[in-house]
């Protein structure tokens, strides 16, 4: 029927034609393999990065750089099973376009209960009793910009100190948080830092485990030996761990985590505590996004069992939905998540009324470029690359380095 | 290469160039089409073998359209070509293949599966029907009705 648009030629598989389809077929299994282990740490990405770039500045300024954001106001309608929420929008109306970029405010926020009080993790939840210090609030904004095939995250520590919307003075970014009222976070947000907010998910600690389990377990390499005796996380490196949910709850929300280094016989400290956190939190939910991707494209069983668990347990405005969260990941690609670049929020510690809290420090070059690609202006700003910093955090944190990335990858088999 | 799929592959590659040339009118295009075809069945091939040709002909289609609204994206209209002989296109058949990439584009997923493995690849009905998992008379059915949406624009006389 459509014999008239063959090609006239005769086709033959040539020799050339055969190396390239073994090349890239090469190429390809070795993505696969990455992306399976949901980014193996040898290729410098993710944690390595991840952690070193989160920088806590000296001697930043004293101040906060504020600016206001002139965005027009979009009313989106939060449905959920449970509740409508209305949110204003501080971003321009967004276009239909799958193409356009997109920033997305993830907000984690602490619940206990789908915790298992009997779990050897449970300690890391805090007692109903404790919950006002240890809150393991999670902020991160994730900008996809499928149009250039890139997926960046940007974290704010909890303890930013910030003009808090609707509120005449400053406090806490995390104080911001309200599960009723997302337009509080999301205005704070943008009268802060000036970065509009598209859409919001809100995700529980059921869901992370949930989801967790749903993918089989998240596989990370480590170095050294890793635990956290506050949250009973340990792990005996080196070694490629698989979390499961509760154990990965433990491993994200760890403050106190420490690394045995072989080198002194000794334990180590993170002494970034919160910035070593957030960095752990980044990496861990890009391979999360990773494995979820990979899973759920390998088999419609799993693809299901995320779908009812993000259903079940995570809110976000009525323009996200699972279908809208599936066409990003395809949109950007699973490369683009490999390599998605992760930034925080750089601040200097204070105490202000006993209180020790982080002045944000967004006035280096550094800060700036890093905030314009949140702000879609990266072009007219230098080049941002996630830099090796100077000093505070330690060399590892129990990942692989490439060295030793042969004993504890987290490659399987195709 | 795994020696079943080394097997496969002159038969697998025809049958993805034939479809990437059908839609896309050019002999490099199809070619990069199904080494990029070939290379995907190569590394997911314990799943797919068991119904690699359909695999194929879905994937090499998929692709071919990508490329052509890549096309449109980024190259001014093909169109254009026909005004403008000095420029022209050696392919007479840009017009009717361009059209044809875009119904197919609209059919219904089962459809334009029937369309593209029936005609685009023209597997013989029986093998349609054996890989899609349905009777031969639903892929008379869908080939029947993807063929009226697509005859209202077929070009007239194509040679």
């Amino acid at each position: 029927m459509f014999d008239h648009l063959d090609d006239p030629r005769p086709f033959e598989v040539s020799e050339q034609f055969r190396a390239t389809v073994a090349q890239r077929g090469r190429a390809m299994r070795h993505r696969r393999q990455a992306m399976r282990a949901a980014g193996t740490c040898g290729t410098a990405l993710a944690f390595g990065a991840a952690l070193t770039i989160a920088r806590i500045n000296p001697s930043g300024p004293p101040e906060a750089t504020r600016v206001t954001e002139p965005g027009r106001a979009t009313p989106l309608t939060t449905s959920t099973s449970r509740a409508t929420i209305e949110v204003t929008s501080t971003a321009p109306p967004a276009s239909a376009d799958i193409l356009e970029a997109q920033n997305v405010l993830i907000v984690g926020t602490d619940s206990r209960a789908c915790i298992d009080p009997n779990s050897p993790f449970a300690a890391a939840f805090g007692s109903a009793a404790d919950v006002a210090g240890e809150r393991g609030d999670t902020i991160m904004v994730a900008r996809i910009n499928p149009g250039e095939q890139r997926f960046d995250l940007l974290s704010f520590p909890r303890d930013l100190w910030v003009k808090i919307d609707g509120r005449t003075g400053k406090g806490r970014i995390n104080g911001a948080i309200d599960a009723n009222n997302p337009s509080k976070l999301i205005n704070t947000i943008a009268a802060n830092f000036s970065v509009p907010i598209d859409h919001w998910v809100s995700i529980d600690f059921c869901a992370f485990k949930e989801i967790v389990d749903v993918v089989g377990g998240i596989e990370i390499p480590f170095e050294f030996a890793v635990r956290d005796t506050n949250t009973g996380l340990s792990i005996e490196g080196p070694e490629c761990h698989t979390f499961g949910g509760e154990e990965a709850l433990a491993y994200v929300r760890s403050r106190h985590f420490q690394w045995f280094d072989p080198a002194s016989g000794q334990w180590q400290t993170d002494g970034t505590s919160d910035a070593g956190r957030v960095s752990r939190q980044q990496d861990f939910v890009k391979r999360m996004l990773l494995k979820a991707l990979v899973e759920a494209a390998d088999s419609p069983v799993v693809a299901k069992k995320f779908v009812d668990a993000v259903l079940r347990h995570v809110v976000t405005d009525s323009n996200v939905t699972v279908e809208q969260m599936m066409a990003w990941s395809t949109a950007v690609g699973s490369e683009a998540i490999t390599g998605a670049r992760s930034f925080q929020i750089e601040a200097t510690g204070r105490l202000i009324n006993n209180q020790s809290v982080l002045m944000p420090a967004l006035d280096s070059a550094y800060m700036k470029g890093v905030l314009d690609i949140f702000r879609g202006q990266e072009a007219a700003s230098e080049p941002v690359e996630p830099q090796p910093s100077v000093g505070v955090a330690p060399v590892q944190i129990g990942t692989t380095g490439t060295a030793t990335a042969d004993a504890t990858q987290c490659g399987t088999d195709d | 290469m795994n020696d079943e799929f080394d097997d496969c592959f002159p038969v697998l590659g025809a049958l993805a160039y034939r479809v990437g040339y059908r839609l896309l009118g050019d002999r490099g295009d199809a070619e990069e089409v199904a080494q990029e075809t070939l290379a995907r069945a190569y590394v997911r091939w314990r799943r797919v073998r068991h119904y690699a040709e359909a695999w194929v002909v879905r994937v090499a289609t998929n692709l071919s359209l990508d490329r052509i609204r890549r096309r449109r994206f980024s190259a001014p209209a093909p169109f254009d070509a026909t005004d403008q002989p000095a420029n022209a296109i050696s392919d007479i058949h840009i017009a009717e293949r361009l059209d044809l990439a875009r119904e197919l584009d609209r059919l219904p997923r089962r459809q334009r599966q029937v369309v593209a493995l029936r005609y685009l690849a023209d597997l013989p009905e029986a093998d349609v029907a054996r890989t899609l998992g349905c009777s031969v008379g639903s892929v008379k059915r869908h080939a029947h009705r993807g063929l009226t949406a697509l005859r209202q624009f077929r070009v007239e006389g194509t040679s």
